[in-house]
């Protein structure tokens, strides 16, 4: 019974990590396939969702409602991703070096934007009010009911997103904008208006972590840091570029996790992660289920 | 979209020149194209004839300077995409399709996003398209990757006229080409100008050039320097001192 319950709490709790790993890496490689570079200012997007989402709906901010908060993230955080597209990424889309460039412009847009919510929201700590209140039991372990909302919503979500890709005609031409940006523009897409939507697409899924995560989690200016490092690592291990490399790696990311903090204890967790990403590309330099590039 | 009069030229290009910092590529060429021609453009390797299709259509860059007519409508401030939708296609030397797309969906998204079809007359469109161009059938399933460098030029230019554009740009089209597919290529160009689309083609196999062109243009260090009958230009002693090198011209 020791044994199963123990297998249990490591299995939610796994699940649980990888659904918030997945909302956030996925937005992180949907502008990795289809722009080609990484954006160090996505987990930093996730904080300020929350802060937005806190300030709209909370007693200490305008105690504007969870309804209010949720709209107005939703357009501030299409507004920041457009906006990082414009000013730090859209001057250097015919440059050769593209890839190192936005290293260094989205790094900077990541600390502008990190200091600013520092000054803005002060340095204390902070907690978003859960959506859904109360504990759920699930496979004998008891959970915040929050926690199963996300284990819930990231799903769909995801679903979604592969709906739109695969299915909507905004969503394929994001595809082939991805595959060859020139041939993309001879068949008539429209290339810089989806590297806007793709962006802001991406800004909404670190926002929403932001909301999901930010009453499980304290509230700082830094709060979107390690959610990014792990979203890079998940993108890497996943394959670079596959959506639904990206999306297995972020759960078998999570259940690892789960599984090394209950083992070894939460402080040689993360060297063991980076340990075990760089054991996989060491066999498999394409990542879980990346395709080999020709 | 405006009537035009026979005597507007189809596609005229004013003065138009690109620079990179201080590098030239393409000083101020003029030079307009009638409706069902099929125009010419030769010249040695780094004159400039490819840059001077990036400009045109505005993939990847538009002029530095200068202008660009469709039928009598300025088309060099429009945005690559819209160049594309007004009826400018193009061909590039390099593989310029979606890798994993089947050669059949290639076709498909040319006619429905840049041909503006619905899907029904956008599927009739890529099918005929691949009809013009010859593919076999049993090869148009086949992810565009695993077509052969003929297959993937016929896959080219049947992605371009299933979006029934008013000329095409092919760039290069016989590069890495056998001797007979460079015939078989020779035959897909009178098809393609066969359904009313203007043809200008750069070429450096240059008798496919004389055996297609009906007016032939040189181009040297980004400047035109000759321009007429295929087969009194390619006598013009300046043509030939720049095409073949000075030591050659000099024997």
């Amino acid at each position: 019974m020791i044994m199963v319950d123990m297998l249990s709490a490591i299995l939610v709790s796994g699940i649980v990590l990888g659904s918030g790993y997945a909302l956030m890496a996925s937005g992180l490689s949907l502008v990795w396939t289809t722009l080609g570079i990484f954006n160090f200012a996505h987990g930093v997007l996730m904080t300020l969702g929350a802060y937005v989402a806190w300030t709209i709906s909370s007693g200490g901010g305008l105690g504007l409602g969870l309804a209010a908060g949720v709209a107005v993230t939703v357009a501030a955080l299409i507004g920041a991703g457009i906006l990082i597209e414009r000013v730090v990424v859209r001057p250097f889309y015919d440059h050769r070096d593209i890839l190192l460039i936005t290293v260094m412009t989205t790094l900077a847009a990541m600390i502008f934007l990190q200091n600013g919510i520092q000054l803005i929201w002060g340095a204390r700590l902070k907690q978003l009010a859960p959506i859904v209140p109360g504990t759920v039991q699930l496979w004998r372990t008891t959970i915040s009911a929050q926690e199963t909302l996300m284990i819930v919503l990231a799903p769909i979500v995801l679903a979604a997103l592969w709906l739109f890709l695969s299915r909507s005609r905004i969503g394929r031409g994001i595809k082939a904008v991805g595959q060859n940006a020139d041939a993309a523009r001879l068949i008539g897409i429209d290339v810089s208006r989806l590297f806007i939507i793709t962006f802001a697409l991406s800004a909404l899924l670190a926002g929403l972590t932001g909301v999901l995560l930010g009453s499980v989690r304290l509230l700082t200016p830094e709060f979107g840091s390690e959610p990014l490092v792990k979203a890079l690592i998940i993108v890497i291990f996943g394959g670079l570029g596959s959506l639904g490399g990206t999306i297995a790696a972020a759960y078998l990311l999570g259940i690892i996790e789960a599984t090394l903090t209950f083992f070894i204890g939460i402080y040689w967790t993360p060297s063991m992660i980076f340990l075990l990403l760089i054991v996989v590309l060491l066999f498999r330099p394409q990542g879980l289920l990346g395709k080999v590039v020709r | 979209m405006l009537e035009t009069n026979d005597n507007q030229p189809l596609l005229e290009v004013r003065q138009v020149s690109r620079r990179f910092g201080a590098l030239v590529a393409v000083d101020r060429v003029s030079f307009s194209i009638q409706k069902g021609e099929i125009f010419g453009i030769a010249g040695p390797n780094g004159s400039g004839k490819s840059t001077l299709f990036n400009i045109i259509t505005g993939i990847p860059f538009p002029p530095s300077a200068g202008e660009v007519f469709l039928a009598g409508q300025p088309i060099h401030k429009l945005r690559p995409h819209q160049i594309s939708r007004a009826g400018v296609l193009r061909t590039f030397q390099k593989d310029a399709e979606f890798a994993t797309l089947s050669a059949l969906e290639n076709v498909y998204a040319s006619a429905v996003y840049c041909g503006q079809m619905g899907s029904n007359e956008a599927r009739v469109a890529a099918q005929q398209a691949l009809d013009d161009v010859s593919l076999a059938a049993e090869r148009r399933t086949k992810a565009a990757s695993d077509l052969s460098v003929f297959e993937r030029k016929q896959l080219m230019i049947a992605s371009a006229i299933a979006a029934r554009p008013k000329v095409l740009l092919l760039d290069e089209p016989a590069a890495g080409l056998t001797r007979p597919e460079t015939s078989d290529l020779a035959d897909l160009i009178y098809t393609v100008h066969g359904r009313g689309i203007t043809i200008v083609l750069i070429e450096h196999v240059l008798p496919l050039l004389l055996k297609v062109s009906e007016h032939l243009m040189v181009l040297n260090h980004g400047a035109v320097i000759a321009s007429g009958k295929p087969e009194e230009v390619v006598r013009n002693p300046v043509v030939v001192a720049a095409y073949l090198g000075k030591r050659e011209a000099g024997l």
